[in-house]
């Protein structure tokens, strides 16, 4: 039987009296871009924060290809760190390391290559995504904004992993920079053949990443269906949230 | 009612605080013990607290040293009794003074760092990354700094010692016409290797609360720039007040008999 990459089924999850997750299920299947979009405290983040085990739920279940993890402790040490790997919205790249340091970080300490080895996982890593060499002994801080991201994304990608995260991959960049990563996302994810899990609330960079999209409002999953189908979708919120980035473009 | 409401909030999250320390403090204790060790990131430490820490900490008992033998010399001449000032110095210098000047100095530079360095890094997601990448922070962040607060702090006390006790013979021998071979006789005279050892014991003991306190504030910021100062004073007004209650504590275990 083939079980989905990744399956969610009625996760909870809140804080004191705030309700964060209210009954999430959704599907993700091997190679699929799935993006989640939502306006800012929908609950966006802690749910892939979930997912990946940075964040305990409160009750549900997640599924990676048809393993029950372990949602009561954090899971990180065993099944998914292995498996998924995730991109900060704010790059989260290590201060005190240079960028090829960052990079091999992963195949050094999680996939438990050698040091040369790792290194040289780094550099294929940076070939692959452009990251020209001037930039491979710099610090986090002497990189640009888009820079630290695609070097967060080429960290995240030396882990061979085989679910990658990005949460809002564009924000503080600007419509080109933006649409740069957008592709740069969508080659990594098909070229690796990796399931992908984006959030966002951009719209534009949703429709060029996404297989398929689903919305998340109040904490509560209202919509999910393929990008060209986004447009006609009936649901108030829906229309609502995407209506000022049709108006725009 | 409205003041046993808060009365009771305080109390609860009191003891919530003093919960999550407890299990930070087994935590970090555990980690320093099982591998894996980073030793490079331990010698970094090492450098970063030993070796960087000895000009603050050698100005400090170097001062202190002088300004004891200058005090003690005019308070022993109304008894006749200025032949006491060199052990007097040797003594308060290696109990005392040596290991709690070292360890208030160290948490002001180095308990401060710890807090922001772990602070930053916290807000800015850089350790949740480091979970993601397979490092366990208490390996990676926690126990190397530990470790290096362990190791270090007693070094800079014994150099502190030495240098504290050179600035008590230079004021004795040059200001106050000390013979300078009675005055080094007289500083040994006395001076027994429990003091010295004592005030080494001390001295790892603020290492740990330091490292501690440090790294406790730091991993469990909250509330971005703002939680990065918080995490910093806490860590420094914490360690200081630990170090004080702590060398009561052992002072009393040493020397109570």
């Amino acid at each position: 039987m083939k079980y989905p990459r990744i399956e969610v089924r009625e996760l909870k999850k809140s804080f004191d009296e705030n309700i964060i997750l209210d009954h999430i299920n959704f599907k993700v299947h091997v190679g699929e871009s799935l993006v989640i979009i939502g306006a800012s405290g929908s609950g966006k983040s802690v749910l892939t924060k979930c997912i990946v085990g940075l964040s305990k739920p409160d009750d549900g279940d997640i599924f990676l290809d048809g393993h029950r993890l372990e949602t009561n402790s954090s899971h990180r040490k065993s099944e998914a760190a292995n498996l998924i790997s995730y991109v900060f919205q704010n790059s989260a790249l290590f201060d005190s390391l240079t960028v090829i340091e960052n990079i091999s970080f992963g195949p050094q300490f999680l996939n438990k290559q050698s040091k040369r080895v790792a290194n040289e996982i780094a550099r294929e890593s940076m070939i692959k995504l452009d990251i020209h060499p001037k930039f491979w002994p710099m610090y986090p801080n002497e990189l640009s904004s888009s820079s630290r991201k695609i070097v967060a994304i080429a960290r995240a990608l030396a882990v061979k992993p085989k679910i990658i995260i990005f949460d809002e991959p564009s924000t503080g960049l600007d419509i080109r920079a933006s649409r740069k990563l957008d592709y740069l996302i969508r080659d990594s994810v098909k070229n690796e053949n990796i399931t992908a899990i984006t959030i966002t609330h951009d719209i534009n960079s949703a429709l060029h990443i996404a297989d398929s999209i689903a919305m998340l409002h109040k904490g509560k999953l209202i919509w999910s269906g393929e990008p060209s189908e986004l447009k006609k979708s009936d649901r108030e919120e829906v229309r609502r949230f995407i209506k000022p980035f049709l108006t725009s473009t | 009612m409205v003041l046993i409401k808060h009365i009771g909030r305080y109390v609860l999250e009191t003891l919530k605080i003093l919960g999550r320390l407890v299990i930070f403090v087994e935590k970090a204790i555990s980690h320093c013990f099982k591998p894996p060790y980073f030793y490079q990131l331990i010698l970094k430490q090492v450098i970063d607290i030993g070796y960087y820490s000895l000009p603050v900490v050698g100005l400090t008992t170097l001062f202190s040293g002088m300004v004891l033998a200058l005090q003690s010399y005019n308070g022993f001449t109304r008894f006749s009794s200025e032949s006491a000032v060199a052990t007097v110095v040797a003594l308060s210098i290696t109990r005392e003074l040596g290991p709690v000047l070292a360890g208030l100095m160290v948490t002001g530079r180095v308990g401060s760092s710890i807090a922001a360095e772990l602070a930053s890094m916290k807000v800015s997601d850089q350790i949740d990354a480091l979970k993601i990448l397979g490092t366990n922070p208490f390996d990676y962040l926690i126990a190397p700094r530990i470790i290096a607060c362990i190791v270090c702090l007693p070094i800079l006390v014994l150099i502190g010692n030495i240098i504290g006790v050179f600035g008590g013979f230079l004021v004795g021998v040059y200001k106050l016409n000390f013979n300078p071979s009675t005055y080094l006789y007289q500083t040994v005279l006395y001076l027994e290797p429990m003091d010295i050892a004592s005030g080494l014991n001390k001295a790892a003991i603020f290492g740990l609360l330091l490292g501690i306190m440090g790294c406790f504030h730091g991993y469990n910021c909250t509330r971005g720039a703002q939680g990065v100062g918080l995490a910093t004073t806490n860590a420094v007004v914490s360690g200081c007040i630990l170090i004080l209650i702590f060398n009561y504590l052992v002072t009393e275990l040493f020397f109570s008999s």
